[in-house]
């Protein structure tokens, strides 16, 4: 017992102490995070060392991935032990600051340093009233990138480069539907994605314009369609595109030996502008406890300053401009983003901003894909991605009904309650009967609470708040109201709650019927007792199972590529039209359901190869005198007798497919135009790229979870029927 | 097509081997129409094979099997005509007992009219008229081996084959079932096979009782002939509780003419062994023929009583044949028959019932 206790102590002495650790700011010590790899993290690791050795001071490097980035950044400034310094792309600066993660950096960028840095950079750094937000560090843009062994020269036009005879090789190969690749054209045609006072840009004359102009690069087939990063850079590696679009990081991942020439975008002889890519600048951020903190300003500078540019310019593109003029021998095609970026346009810091690419990579992706478009369809496109733009803001509900509306739901609440109470009359006294047994049970309890409850309700009281996060306020069921009103649209319109539901329906009910079809005819192929090779094709047919579920779906999304997928290749092959899997419902629809079968017939064919087992043989055999033939056999006594194993399988089944969000999400990724997006998925867009609105993704996850909740309680009875 | 009288079902040259396990070998077995066939025979004989290869259940390694004048051999169970009853009962788990009565007939698109009929029927010839709408989990066992016998006749076929219908169940229940299942049998005049390896079932059943041993047939023929004249000390054994009193004597020739040795015991030897020359033989005694020694039953000898069982209505006597060494014996006695251990009682037997075996083949010697 004293051991015990010994132990215990000791464990949470330690852990105090780590803690105690973590909260102290020694003076001599700064926190830099930063999202760099490879040669760019050695620069700055080699900057950061060198400071050490030159002023005493300790600084702690902290590399975090990037995708986790911007929610580990404000999870840890909250609580007081992120970064002093920290490193991010000036696009985020508005959420930053609507958040509160930065302060003024004017110690660390006084004015007298602004020629230091490329005047884009300057600007994007300084507010309108000229107070510095963070100091300029590197600059990050698109340029295009020539393979010279197939391109000669310089091309003149984006025109000129696309009609150059290359070896059969594509021109010019770019991600034709991504937003940030086809916001030069946008731009060169006077458009903007993001208009004054936040409204949206991509429409008008500049917008169709722009769309029109990809299209015929398209559709001349000199541009590869739907192609995606990975797509680009292998089709520039295997020397079948001659020019792509892409940064220095793309750069910088190529084959070495690849003979290459960068260079800014040329000119194009359709519009009056040249196309300038987006500008991101990438800033030196202080935390807002580096207040007071001269030191860290310093050392802010120190990692700015002309000097350390030039350890960095060995690896990324500097936003020094002296670094440039100097004749440092800079790898020529840093040079030529450098030029790219001096000729491109800094990225909104509207938080806005965020909330205009899904409904332009819509819009871009309903122009290309349509087999023929005139200007009332192109028109119509553009109206609804205008539409879903407004139709994705957060609403406010206002006070007076929200708060009529929560008053009826506490008392349906309350009337649940009472209802569930009077079911279970004996609920409370025998809680209180099995209290001794819950004693032993307790650290079990305590961890299905911190894991499982507690989420739950966090998620449920969430789904009671709107706008995003930081700036919640409270909406009653107000995001309840939205979404079962689907927003005021059609009950089965774009986005609608009704329509995803249906979506999410035939979804479950297509797998489910398919998993269980498939796993129970390979089942009974197995369970046939002269069958050789028994145990092989076993083992081989659970391998989907075992196989991470996103690595399938990766691969499955790989293989419906319209152009470079297998599934194309095989129909081609057969003498069949190639078929377009992501431009209709339909097909997108059966690509994920294919992928979704693949995944989940195993676990049916081992639930019911292990029900056939107890399924008695005698039975069969007084089935077979008595005169079935094998269909009837199995139709009237094995089916009922699989039944009451099988029917447990099919329900955790249906939930399992009902919330599979890593299919929908990787093979079609709700294409086209998010109609094949179940739920879960449309609750993923609410939260993460829809003006982050947790509340209303809350609030479909508490529907989700009411769903499946009623379901099952409905299949109980089905179970127990059929058991 | 078979020659001669057709039977209802006709099992020719049957062999059945499993991997390298010959199971039944050479069987040859006919049953005619309205017979009542009896496969007996110690566990792993091959009855059961032989009524599983007759339903067609499983296939015969070579051999063909009859039906009228069919050749069936190929035909899958559903085609033979015929009905069986399962030692588990095989009831459809799921089905109510009505509906396992029903499902062979609707299978063959029997009208409903009709398949009420006949349900209703059945159950009354079975008396399973309250347990219609139950499931079998629901029923004792006696109730599912009635539904399984009605499962079959609802179907009139025309055999029946049951698997050792009654081993399942309670002793009782066993002896009444039994009376029930001939009493079916005549009634419903079908052709019957049945297996079992309860002697009692096979004795009282048959019309034929057919004897199987390592998959071949011992003897064949009605059960009282098997049981009075034995090809074979083996059917001799296994037919007869308590077991028949096997001995070990000598056929020997006196001036007295033949007699049987047996140690000091001397017995006079039936008047179908007197052709035999003199030689060693196994002479097989039935404990019922065994009798305390009077005129008819002239004594050979004296049982030394070691253990006796009084049953009631009769009493198992067990002891050693004196001056025979340590022969141990068993005869029965009336009830009235006080015996004690220890006793000396003089015991005879009537010299046609006395069977002669060859004591190297088993044979029996009357042939």
């Amino acid at each position: 017992m004293k051991a015990w206790l010994v132990s215990i102590l000791l464990v949470v002495v330690a852990f105090g102490f780590v803690l105690g650790d973590c909260r102290s700011t020694a003076a001599n010590r700064i926190v830099l995070w930063h999202a760099y790899r490879g040669a760019e993290e050695q620069a700055l690791l080699e900057l950061t060392a060198r400071y050490e050795a030159q002023t005493g001071t300790t600084v702690e490097v902290l590399a975090v991935p990037f995708l986790a980035y911007a929610s580990k950044l404000s999870s840890a400034i909250e609580r007081d032990q992120g970064p002093d310094v920290f490193i991010d792309a000036h696009e985020r600066l508005g959420s930053y600051r609507d958040d509160g993660l930065v302060v003024h950096a004017d110690a660390a960028f006084p004015k007298d340093d602004n020629e230091r840095y490329d005047a884009i950079a300057t600007k994007v750094a300084r507010d309108d009233e000229g107070v510095a937000w963070g100091v300029p560090f590197a600059l990050k843009g698109v340029a295009l990138i020539l393979n010279t062994s197939l391109v000669e020269g310089a091309p003149d036009s984006i025109e000129s480069l696309v009609k150059s005879r290359n070896d059969g090789a594509y021109p010019l190969a770019y991600e034709a539907e991504s937003a940030y690749v086809h916001a030069p054209w946008l731009h060169a045609f006077g458009g903007s994605m993001l208009g004054p006072n936040d409204a949206y840009g991509f429409t008008g004359e500049p917008a169709r314009k722009s769309v029109l102009f990809a299209r015929s690069l398209v559709s001349s087939g000199l541009v590869p369609a739907s192609a995606d990063g990975a797509l680009v850079k292998q089709l520039f590696e295997s020397g079948k595109a001659a020019a792509i679009i892409g940064g220095p990081g793309l750069v910088s991942e190529l084959p070495k030996g690849l003979p290459l020439r960068v260079m800014p975008l040329p000119r194009m002889h359709a519009a009056a502008s040249a196309p300038e890519p987006f500008l991101t600048v990438e800033l030196l951020f202080l935390a807002p406890r580096s207040v007071a903190r001269p030191e860290v300003s310093a050392f802010a500078r120190f990692l700015a300053s002309d000097e350390s540019a030039r350890t960095r310019v060995r690896a990324q593109v500097v936003a020094n401009a002296a670094t440039w003029k100097g004749a440092e021998a800079i790898a020529p095609h840093l040079r030529a983003f450098h030029d790219a970026a001096l000729a491109s346009r800094p990225m909104s810091t509207r938080t806005a901003m965020r909330a205009t690419w899904e409904p332009v990579e819509q819009a871009i992706r309903s122009a290309m894909r349509a087999p023929n478009i005139d200007t009332a369809s192109l028109d119509a496109i553009l109206v609804e991605s205008a539409r879903r733009f407004e139709s994705s803001k957060p609403k406010t509900t206002s006070a007076s009904k929200a708060r009529g509306f929560t008053a009826v739901a506490v008392t349906l609440f309350a009337a649940a309650l009472v209802a569930y109470r009077s079911s279970r009359p004996r609920f409370w006294s025998g809680l209180r009967a099995s209290a001794g047994a819950y004693a032993y049970v307790m650290h079990a309890a305590i961890a299905v609470f911190v894991l499982v409850v507690l989420p739950l309700i966090a998620g449920a009281v969430t789904s009671f708040f709107s706008g995003p996060r930081n700036h919640m306020t409270y909406a009653g069921i107000g995001n309840y109201v939205d979404i079962l009103t689907a927003r005021g649209g059609p009950l089965l319109g774009y986005g609608s709650f009704y329509r995803t539901l249906l979506v999410t329906i035939v979804w479950t009910i297509a797998n489910v019927t398919l998993h269980v079809t498939i796993g129970l005819a390979l089942a009974l192929l197995l369970s046939r007792p002269l069958l050789r090779l028994r145990g092989l094709y076993r083992t081989l047919l659970i391998v989907p199972w075992a196989v991470p579920s996103y690595v399938t779906a990766l691969a499955y999304k790989g293989m419906f590529h319209q152009q470079f997928g297998a599934v194309n290749a095989l129909l081609r092959k057969c003498g069949a039209e190639p078929v377009s899997w992501f431009s209709h419902f339909s097909t997108a629809f059966a690509a994920n359901v294919a992928t979704n079968v693949w995944l989940g017939f195993p676990f049916m064919m081992v639930v019911i190869l292990g029900a056939l087992t107890n399924v008695p043989k005698d039975v069969l055999e007084a089935a077979d005198v008595d005169g079935a033939t094998s269909w009837q056999r199995f139709r009237h006594v094995t089916l009922p007798l699989l039944l009451p194993q099988l029917a447990p399988a099919i329900v955790l089944g249906a939930v399992w497919t009902f919330n599979m969000f890593n299919v929908v999400f990787l093979v079609s990724g709700g294409e086209p135009d998010n109609q094949t997006d179940i739920l879960v998925s449309e609750a993923y867009r609410w939260a993460f790229t829809r003006h982050a609105q947790y509340g209303y993704a809350a609030a479909y996850a508490v529907l989700i979870f009411g769903i499946l909740w009623l379901t099952s309680r409905l299949s109980r009875r089905w179970q127990t029927e059929v058991a | 097509m078979p020659s001669g009288t057709v039977h209802c079902c006709e099992v020719r040259n049957l062999e059945k081997a499993f991997d390298q396990t010959v199971v039944l070998s050479n069987v040859n077995l006919a049953m005619p129409s309205g017979s009542f066939t009896v496969l007996v025979g110690a566990s792993g004989c091959g009855k059961s094979t032989l009524l599983r290869t007759v339903a067609g259940l499983e296939s015969p390694t070579s051999g063909s099997i009859w039906m009228g004048d069919r050749d069936v051999t190929a035909l899958p169970p559903k085609d033979r005509d015929i009905a069986m009853v399962f030692q588990s009962y095989a009831l459809y788990p799921h089905l109510s007992v009505r509906e396992n009565l029903a499902f062979g007939l609707k299978l063959r698109r029997t009208p409903e009219t009709e398949i009420a009929g006949r349900v209703a029927e059945a159950s009354a010839i079975l008396g399973l008229d309250a347990l219609l709408d139950r499931l079998p989990k629901q029923l004792s066992g006696g109730q599912r081996q009635r539904v399984a016998m009605g499962r079959a006749i609802v179907r009139r076929p025309r055999m029946f084959l049951f698997d050792e219908p009654l081993s399942n169940l309670d002793a009782a229940l066993r002896a009444e079932v039994r009376v029930d299942i001939r009493k079916l049998h005549d009634r419903m005049g079908g052709t019957t096979l049945y297996v079992t390896h309860d002697q009692v079932e096979a004795m009282t059943l048959a019309d034929t009782l057919c004897l199987l041993r390592a998959g071949q047939i011992e003897q064949m023929g009605p059960p009282l002939e098997l049981f009075d004249r034995p090809v074979s000390r083996y059917v001799a054994e296994f037919l007869g509780s308590p077991k028949i009193n096997c001995l070990d004597g000598q056929l020997v020739y006196t001036n007295a003419g033949p007699h049987i040795t047996i140690g000091s015991s001397t017995l006079s030897v039936p008047e179908r062994y007197r052709a035999l020359s003199p030689q060693s033989v196994v002479v097989g005694l039935r404990p019922h023929h065994l009798t305390p020694a009077s005129a008819e039953a002239p004594q050979f000898g004296t049982l030394l009583v070691t253990f006796y069982e009084a049953l009631g209505f009769e009493t198992y006597v067990h002891g050693t044949l004196q001056g025979a060494g340590d022969k141990a014996l068993v005869i029965r006695v009336d009830s009235n028959h006080r015996v004690a251990r220890g006793d000396a009682i003089a015991i005879g037997v009537r010299p046609e019932h006395t069977v002669l075996f060859d004591p190297k083949s088993g044979r029996a010697l009357d042939t």
